[in-house]
């Protein structure tokens, strides 16, 4: 195992071609996601054409350094314009703008940055340690589980609503609503499409982000452009130590970065429920086993190092049911399965004895993935930055037309761009009345999730309800469901919020 | 001053607008030999699944045949149908072709309202076929159909069963109606799904396409019951068919492309010849080797029949599970 | 440089008495008239695709009384948030989504170059920007930029 490894990275270091497409992976990857509208999941098209002329190794670590880069963008405009790029980096933003406008950019680009790298890593490590048996494991979850899974994870909707907790559910039922649009999963027939086939694959998870949390966010930032302002968007730094992070600041946040790797990893090893998710539970557990929870959302380094590693720890974890059992955990491992196929080999418990040096250059190339991330953001941050301080007269319209024409060409439909200038306006006035547009998304995640689950628990049982109580994994989430509750209505009893 | 250099920025642009539809407008006028400009493949589902890289290398070998460039555009979304009436909707001028798939247009305008019927469209070729199996986990007790036909016979409210899809549940349909039990569609999202719900033991039975169910079959853990296919699979030959276990059902799902229904004869005939050639061209079928996908060339004018075929068949199909718009 | 006279200003109460209001008719709209036209009743598939949809609509009519209700106790309140809006950001606000709007058709008209040139000029000039050949560069620039990486790199169609 360790001689494969050790093969591998010899494989990919030293074979220019190979290295080459891992470096243009992760370059185009942060770049991709950085900008908000286009996602690291577009630069599968450049490289499927390509995976007919590249050896297996290459393509799949280009697509796996893009994934990783990907991922990570996000999180720079998240940090930079307070508009994620990317919907894992959705999380990010509470406190990672309010960071920048404090002058700290640059620490809370290193922040994520570490902690991206630090929770990817620990994937790794669990993907090449024990992906068998957590893939195995992670078969247990059946309808049933993650149904409870799912009731759980709804009540982050609670803990993440601000003040008014009836504000923030308003916002989670409407994302739950959201999420029904398009053809029943079940019974598979349309639901509010109102005669549009366009609607009758439900709304894109990335034009509702673009809308409700990107766009709506500049909108409010546009405000201030009538208030005359047109100078720079973020102020500078307001001392050299700004821009730094020091090796202390990163120690003292090593337990939340692992916590959060740990869930990342658990949910990504679970097919379907992506980091986006990942990123929020990892938030939230943070935000509960803080010392300081009243810091979140203003800026709290901790919130981003949470947000950061738990997203990019998906990363990693998702190899984990794509290699052991063949089974994609989310569209760009879906495109993966394509680009192994294309090269005669099936991903699944075969693989490492069919094509062991393939599974060895794959993690090599996704350990050396963040180690060049490292490299390159450490480099170009400045430039980032830079980008971020020019006037506001050009960055606006700039981000404007990124916005739009990437959701256009997600899926070259011109209602996708209808949908989200309706969710622009929509987040932007839920801003403004201090509704939730992340519970909004929150919810909007979890419906088709939740839904479908159930709805195919109570097939599988004949409508017995017991099913949802039938084994251990859905007793341990009951009870962690229960005391999520429990603690958030502490909490909010605690500061008096709780209608 | 502001509103003035608005009005003329608005003034030019509107201009500059113009005169680019005016003389593309004209640029179409002259009749030259077909095709003389890049083809549009609009695939119906997105980037990397199987239809699209198929898709995209039957393309690329026709562009020798053709001699234009065939530029793949992805559209997925509504179960398949958005692409389709993506290309409908375009000028039937044979310069844009579809990928039909089987399900989208025999199928779904059951399920839900699309502007289109078979009758619509001229098919170019089918290019491949889904083969369908019926799967149980390797440690499960049901050895042969007929063990899970007693065991559904025992359980009143049904026997789950994961597919991804349709036509993939008729054949569970067919079995109760022949025999007079009950089995509980359990409908999954993806073909990756259903093999979940089948290896986590959460289904005790499944079907789905031969290439998702074959890794496992060869890992040994599952087992193929039967091909719900009208003949024995070449990956799988000893795996006897629903027909031969003494029912008359078979399922049957093909790839292929398709153009509007008022494409003039001769550019279709064009066309239908260039993709027959690709059809045949070593890269074409090693691609579809390797993505476990059989290569199945079957004529345009079949496979409408097919289709329309299909098309009557599933409309009975659905009434009888009570699924129907 | 902003008086107070040319705020609107909202208590909190009355922000969420309106809310309250919206989302209570918005859902009752939902149950009996939306969700009875817009899907359709399987009742052979266990649960009906309906029901989720209709659990949503209540719990939505329970929050939108809740909202109603803790806007109408706050109504005596000394110590409300005021939410106060300014119509000089409210209007340019509003001039920035019809001028997307105005793009989408464009965009649908006129396929990508000229529209985006235009709008992404129209923006920055709606902004503040008076650097005549700044703004000519980037509105002509960028598109072109994103053009070449869309077609060239991405393998996509604009049109």
């Amino acid at each position: 195992m360790f001689e494969l490894l050790l093969n591998g990275f010899i494989n990919v270091l030293f074979t220019p071609s190979t290295l080459l497409a891992l470096i243009g992976g992760v370059i185009l990857g942060v770049i991709l996601g950085a900008i908000p509208g286009l996602t690291a999941t577009m630069a599968i098209a450049l490289v499927v054409p390509l995976t007919y002329y590249m050896d297996p190794v290459q393509s799949l670590i280009m697509l796996m350094g893009a994934y990783n880069g990907g991922t990570f963008g996000g999180s720079m405009s998240a940090i930079l314009l307070g508009a994620p790029g990317t919907p894992a980096a959705a999380a990010t933003v509470a406190d990672g703008f309010k960071l920048a406008l404090q002058g700290k950019a640059g620490k809370a680009i290193k922040m994520a940055l570490r902690a991206s790298v630090s929770g990817c890593l620990f994937s790794c490590i669990v993907l090449m340690m024990v992906a068998e048996p957590v893939a195995r494991y992670a078969l247990k979850f059946g309808p049933a589980e993650y149904t409870v899974l799912m009731v759980f994870s709804l009540t982050i909707i609670g803990s993440a609503a601000g003040k008014s907790i009836t504000k923030g559910m308003i916002g989670g039922a409407l994302g739950l609503l959201f999420g029904m649009v398009g053809l029943d999963r079940i019974a598979s027939v349309p639901r509010f499409t109102f005669g549009s086939i366009d609607l009758a694959s439900g709304i894109d998870l990335i034009v509702m982000l673009i809308g409700s949390l990107a766009l709506s966010e500049i909108f409010i930032q546009v405000e201030s452009v009538a208030r005359g302002k047109i100078d720079a968007h973020l102020p500078p730094p307001s001392c050299p130590d700004d821009d730094k992070l020091s090796f202390k600041e990163y120690l003292s946040n090593i337990k939340t970065i692992t916590r959060s790797a740990a869930i990342g990893c658990g949910i990504g090893a679970l097919p379907g429920l992506g980091p986006t998710l990942a990123s929020y539970i990892g938030y939230d557990m943070a935000k509960r086993n803080s010392r300081n929870p009243e810091l979140f959302g203003k800026g709290a380094l901790e919130g981003v190092a949470a947000a950061e590693s738990a997203n990019n720890a998906v990363c990693g974890a998702n190899l984990i049911p794509l290699l052991a059992l063949g089974v994609p955990g989310d569209t760009m491992a879906a495109i993966m399965i394509g680009a192994f196929m294309v090269q005669g080999l099936t991903p699944g418990p075969l693989i490492f004895r069919e094509a062991p040096h393939v599974v060895a250059g794959l993690y090599a190339g996704l350990i050396l993935s963040n180690i060049l991330l490292l490299i390159f953001v450490s480099v170009s941050f400045r430039m980032f930055t830079k980008v971020a301080r020019l006037e506001t007269t050009i960055i606006f319209p700039v981000v404007f037309i990124f916005c739009i024409i990437g959701v256009y060409a997600l899926n070259q439909s011109i209602t996708d761009m209808w949908i989200m200038l309706f969710f622009a306006v929509l987040g932007y006035v839920m801003v403004k009345f201090d509704y939730s547009p992340a519970t909004m998304m929150i919810g909007f995640i979890l419906s088709p999730l939740f839904e479908v689950n159930l709805r195919q628990a109570l097939l599988i049982s004949g409508n017995n309800p017991l099913i949802f109580f039938s084994t251990p994994i859905t007793w341990l989430f009951w009870a962690i469901t229960v005391y999520s509750i429990f603690a958030i209505v502490k909490s909010k009893k605690r500061s008096n919020q709780l209608i | 001053m502001r509103k003035m250099k608005l009005r003329l920025f608005l003034a030019v642009a509107l201009c500059v607008c113009l005169l680019v539809t005016v003389t593309t407008g004209c640029s179409e006028k002259k009749e030259a030999a077909f095709p003389d400009k890049p083809i549009t493949l609009i695939v119906n589902y997105g980037g990397g699944g199987g239809t699209d890289i198929t898709a995209r290398a039957l393309a690329k070998a026709a562009e020798q045949y053709l001699g234009v460039p065939v530029t793949v555009i992805n559209k997925s979304g509504g179960a398949g149908t958005a692409g389709i009436i993506e290309m409908l909707n375009k000028k039937p001028d044979g310069y844009t072709v579809g990928v039909v798939t089987y399900a989208p247009v025999a199928i779904v305008p059951h399920q839900m309202e699309v502007p289109y019927t078979p009758d619509d469209f001229k098919f170019i070729l089918s290019y491949g076929i889904y083969r369908y199996g019926l799967a149980v986990k390797s440690d499960s007790p049901y050895k042969t159909v007929e063990d899970l036909i007693n065991a559904a016979a025992k359980r009143e409210e049904g026997l789950p069963f994961a597919a991804s899809g349709y036509p993939q549940p008729f054949v569970y349909q067919k079995l109760s109606e022949i025999e007079d039990v009950n089995f509980t569609y359990v409908p999954t999202q993806s073909g990756s799904e259903t093999n979940t719900a089948v290896l986590g033991g959460h289904v005790e039975s499944a079907v789905a396409v031969m290439s998702d169910l074959m890794p496992f079959v060869k890992s040994g853990e599952m087992r193929i019951l039967a091909s719900v296919s009208s003949e024995r699979m070449e990956i799988a030959p000893d795996v006897p068919t629903l027909k031969e276990l003494g029912y008359d059902i078979a399922i049957n799902s093909y790839m292929g492309l398709g153009v509007h229904k008022d494409v003039p004869a001769d550019r279709l005939q064009i066309l239908r010849d260039a993709f027959a050639k690709a059809f045949n061209d070593p890269t074409f079928q090693d691609v579809m080797k390797k993505t476990n996908i059989p290569a199945n060339y079957i004529s345009g004018d079949e496979f409408g029949q097919i289709c329309v075929d299909g098309y009557n068949e599933a409309a009975e199909n659905l009434k009888a599970m009570g699924l129907t718009k | 440089m902003i008086y107070e006279g040319d705020m609107m200003n909202f208590t909190e109460s009355k922000v969420d008495q309106v809310g309250g209001i919206i989302l209570g008719v918005f859902s009752l709209l939902l149950y009996f008239v939306i969700i009875p036209a817009e899907v359709v009743d399987v009742q052979k598939f266990g649960v009906s695709p309906r029901f989720f949809p209709k659990t949503m609509a209540l719990f939505l009519l329970f929050l939108a009384i809740c909202l109603f209700v803790s806007g109408y106790r706050k109504k005596r309140q000394e110590k409300q948030k005021i939410y106060a809006i300014n119509p000089k950001e409210l209007k340019l606000i509003m001039k920035s989504v019809i001028l997307f709007a105005c793009y989408i058709i464009a965009f649908n008209l006129f396929g990508y170059m000229i529209p985006t040139i235009a709008a992404l000029a129209m923006f920055m000039y709606m902004y503040g920007q008076r650097k005549t050949r700044l703004l000519i560069t980037i509105s002509v620039g960028l598109p072109i930029v994103i053009y070449l990486f869309f077609t060239k790199a991405l393998q996509m169609v604009l049109p």
